[in-house]
């Protein structure tokens, strides 16, 4: 564990109120890279980096100011800039810095040797595996990249109300992109990957990953033109992502709320999706990956649901934001050493439901099954419209690849008109785990 | 910092680049009359790449020390030698371009460095309370002032050595309406290299706050946009997108390696006789281009590139690195976001050449179309396949301009839709400054041109 991290925001903190201010607070986070990329049909690039970088948050009276440095001997300079930036910031009565209650500070279980000792030879090595399996695989893959890399992410925090806690993380993710060519042929763009803390979940999820990079850009090749109907399109765990969960989860902030900006304002304890859908926070840990012990203001994390059976449970609330709504934090601060804590979500899934995706395209009819979604979720509105990637017609249990298909609709509907969801679920790049989900009642437009 | 870096590079073996990097970003945003956010970052360090065994190594650090940097030099070569084994075309060498020596600064940077917090906090708070006083249907406003200020200092062993500062305002102002329980929302903005004078050349803040008001108000009541083909004409905004996103990846030299569309393309028509295609250092027609570069982070000096020429595919962006692939000179391409990102082939600021008729003269060529302003947003494939969403679509109905409607995306093949412009505006507007373009690391680019007329498929949330 880098305890020296600790030892400098509380060196920051100290000259802070030294400088002036009533509270301050110090995040910092010393992250160590190494990299591998294959590209242009060759290994492109090795690299290597470390930095430390540290964020200062003050109060001067009710003002508030943050400044971050990744100049180390710059500490005071930047804690007496931080204060006088906050003695001209106009005062809230809700600023202050939470109290206490840091999280564990020898928590370390996401920290895992073996990832760290992974060196450069290490990455080139598993990247020329993965070109290899790819064109093994198949030999139309025109790949764009492949990415793999290894980080060491040393975070901390001190604040003057008490806040004290320290973590150490290590992830190992992989990446690959690119299409299928042949002829004069150009298949639609897709990727995959993983990415995880524990070396050998993730090795094995990575390959799993190119398996799934490949049958979806061979599946796209020799588009036909599709159909114009409103119905039901089978959104993919990743178009899940795209166009249901990432919306929602910025609606659910705290922030969004107290700005007039979220539509669910005012509607905790309602029912706002389908019964069958459930949007939960895992907490720590989500199968081989894990997110921070303590939030962006030192506050424990903790599993909950969202949105439960079509309910809305909770909205995601900083300290700040439940300070104004009258409310406790429910760990939801995110950011890091670079920016001021704000609300959001850290890893958050989907529960299945009682039937494989394969059951649910054979079963549905007519619709439209959408992989990847090129375009804009308003989440002021919660219309959405936008291209489909690769995106199959479904009849009759048979599915044909379209070309140039665009899907609108509107969130908040899509989410009560959910019909069903499948059993098997996927672990997006680790931190997200959906099912694939069938909505009733979008509009689809063929080129 | 230079003579330290020349120093280092002069007793180093082989190809080495250092580039120094110092950003700092202040940033005010105000939203429902309360700050939210008052923010100063300050982030620097010294990026090294190496070639070693005709194989690139990057490390970086955030000590600018000269015993940190010469560490770090070691560190790109052993990650260049561990990764040597498994590359196949060892890169021999790199064509020299125009390097880069002297001192490079663009205006406003010590203007805007003096000028006190106290007027850019006052600049968000006021910009904010406008857009919140336009309009009783205005629900919530937000409005946020942004500037970064940027020193590198970039040393080759192969002969670059420069110094460069300049700073990039960019503010902008979203407004929120609420009619009869329906929500719109709109947005201006706008991002320079300059400074403020430059910025606000066309509209104050206030005056864009207004207008962003009254824009979302327009919109909560407008119908919803049909889907399918229509003729529209683009603006300036709609066509620095399209230029950007659908086509000037597309002819990135990485991407073009890759296998993107424009790959054996060159000499070939893409596009029709009417269209020019361009990407700059400079700010090109008029002042402010949110992407100007003097110089790459390769140390290149960064000109003026004709890509597509009366239709025809002329040429690739490139960096040192493809322009040796290609065989031909590096265009000044090459672009770094941070010290610790090794530069990649960006555009810097992308449009098409203006033309000779009027925006009325367009119009009035159209029986059943629309005319398509605001971006929201875009992506694109390296097929060229492309899809962005359009904040205002007015419709065209015999040769006038007709309704707003809302909710309208536009999608197609790039080069199809080059081939399909039949008329060039002669008004030009730079109008993606204020966005970043993501490409692994963001950047700041800018793009525009004139108004176009084409065809393209219009996706809504009706039926067509």
């Amino acid at each position: 564990m880098n305890t020296d991290i600790l030892a400098l925001c509380t060196q920051a903190v100290t000259a802070a109120r030294k400088a002036g201010a009533d509270d301050a607070e110090a995040f910092a986070t010393r992250r160590r890279t190494r990299e591998v990329v294959y590209e242009k049909n060759d290994l492109n690039l090795a690299r290597t980096d470390e930095e430390l970088a540290i964020g200062i948050r003050v109060l001067a009276g009710k003002s508030m100011a943050f400044v971050s440095t990744n100049e180390s001997a710059d500490l005071a300079e930047a804690a007496r800039q931080a204060v006088a930036i906050a003695r001209i910031s106009p005062p809230d009565d809700y600023n202050a810095l939470p109290e206490g209650a840091a999280a564990d500070p020898t928590e370390d279980d996401l920290y895992d040797p073996a990832i760290a000792r992974l060196g450069p030879e290490d990455l080139t090595r598993l990247t020329a595996e993965v070109v290899d399996g790819i064109a093994q695989k198949d030999a139309r893959v025109a790949i764009d990249q492949v990415r793999l890399s290894v980080e060491e992410v040393f975070e901390a925090i001190a604040s003057s109300r008490g806040v004290s806690g320290q973590a150490g993380t290590t992830y190992l993710s992989g990446f690959v992109m690119g299409m299928v060519k042949e002829g004069e042929e150009v298949g639609s763009f897709t990727y995959d990957g993983a990415a995880g803390n524990v070396r050998a979940a993730v090795t094995e999820e990575l390959w799993r990953g190119v398996d799934r990079f490949v049958e979806k850009a061979v599946g796209a090749l020799r588009p036909r033109k599709g159909r114009s109907f409103q119905g039901t399109v089978l959104l993919t765990p990743d178009a899940v992502g795209e166009i249901l969960v990432g919306p929602l989860l910025e609606a659910l902030g705290a922030d969004a709320v107290r700005k007039g900006r979220s539509p669910l304002a005012g509607r905790m304890g309602e029912s706002i999706a389908a019964p069958s859908f459930t949007l939960r926070d895992p907490g720590h840990r989500m199968g081989f990956f894990g997110g921070r012990t303590f939030d962006r203001e030192g506050m424990p994390i903790r599993a909950m649901d969202l949105i439960g059976q079509g309910t809305l449970r909770t909205f995601l609330y900083d300290s700040y934001e439940a300070r104004v709504a009258g409310r406790t934090s429910t760990g939801h601060a995110q950011g890091g050493a670079t920016s001021p804590p704000r609300p959001g979500s850290g890893m958050v899934e989907v529960l299945p439901g009682s039937q494989l995706a394969s059951t649910l395209e054979r079963d549905l009819g007519l619709a439209l099954l959408v992989p990847r979604f090129s375009g804009r979720v308003e989440m002021a509105t919660g219309d959405f419209s936008g291209v489909v990637k690769g995106g199959f017609l479904l009849e009759r249990g048979e599915r044909v690849p379209v070309a140039e298909t665009m899907i609108a609709g509107n969130l908040y509907e899509a989410l009560k008109h959910i019909v069903a969801l499948s059993s098997d679920r996927l672990q997006l790049f680790g931190s997200t785990r959906f099912p694939t989900i069938a909505i009733e009642g979008v509009v689809v437009t063929a080129g | 910092m230079r003579e330290i870096l020349e120093r280092l590079v002069h007793n180093a073996d082989g190809f080495v680049e250092l580039r120094y990097h110092r950003q700092e970003t202040r940033a005010f945003e105000v939203e429902k009359g309360r700050v939210e956010n008052s923010i100063l970052s300050r982030r620097s360090g010294v990026g090294v790449r190496v070639l070693e065994q005709g194989t690139w190594g990057f490390a970086a650090t955030s000590d600018a020390s000269e015993k940190a940097i010469a560490r770090a030099v070691e560190q790109a070569r052993s990650a260049a030698r561990a990764s040597a084994t498994f590359r196949k075309a060892r890169l021999l060498g790199l064509p020299a371009g125009t390097l880069a020596r002297g001192v490079f600064s663009e205006p406003g940077y010590d203007d805007l460095y003096r000028q006190p917090l106290e007027a850019k906090i006052q600049l968000a708070e006021e910009a904010e309370r406008a857009a919140r006083a336009a309009s009783p249907l205005i629900e919530t406003a937000r409005s946020t002032y942004r500037e970064m200020f940027e020193e590198k200092t970039i040393v080759t062993s192969d002969g670059a050595s420069c110094d460069l500062k300049l700073v990039r305002p960019e503010f902008r102002v979203n407004a929120v309406a609420v009619k009869d329980g329906d929500r719109a929302t709109f947005s201006e903005m706008v991002g320079v290299t300059g400074g403020w004078d430059c910025a606000f050349k066309d509209a104050s803040s206030q005056e864009l706050a207004i207008s962003a008001s009254r824009k979302a108000v327009d919109l909560a009541k407008a119908p919803y946009a049909p889907g399918g083909r229509f003729k529209v004409i683009l603006a300036p905004s709609i066509v620095g997108l399209l230029v950007h996103e659908a086509i000037g990846h597309t002819v990135e030299a990485d991407f073009v390696m890759a296998g993107s569309i424009a790959q054996g393309k060159l000499g070939q028509r893409v596009g029709s006789e009417v269209v020019t295609l361009c990407d700059s250092g400079a700010s090109e027609h008029y002042a402010g281009a949110g992407g100007t570069i003097p110089v790459d982070d390769e140390g290149i000096v960064a000109g003026r590139t004709v890509i597509i020429r009366a239709g025809i595919l002329e040429s690739y962006l490139h960096s040192r690195e493809s322009a040796a692939h290609f065989g031909v000179a590096p265009t000044g391409n090459a672009r770094a976001w941070a010290y610790a990102d090794e530069p990649l082939i960006r555009m810097r600021n992308t449009y098409i050449e203006p033309g000779d008729m009027s925006l009325e003269e367009m119009i009035a060529g159209i029986d059943d179309g629309f005319l398509l302003d605001g971006p929201l947003n875009g992506q694109a494939d390296a097929t060229g396949e492309f899809m962005f969403a359009v904040a205002r679509a007015q419709r065209i109905r015999a040769g006038k301009l007709a309704e707003l409607v809302r909710g309208a995306t536009v999608s197609g093949i790039a080069f199809d839709v080059l081939r399909s412009v039949d008329a060039v505006s002669r008004e030009f507007k730079w109008d993606m400054g204020a966005g970043y373009c993501g490409k692994g690391q963001r950047m700041k680019v800018d793009a525009g041109g004139p108004y176009l007329r084409c065809e393209v498929l219009l996706g809504g949330q009706q039926l067509g």
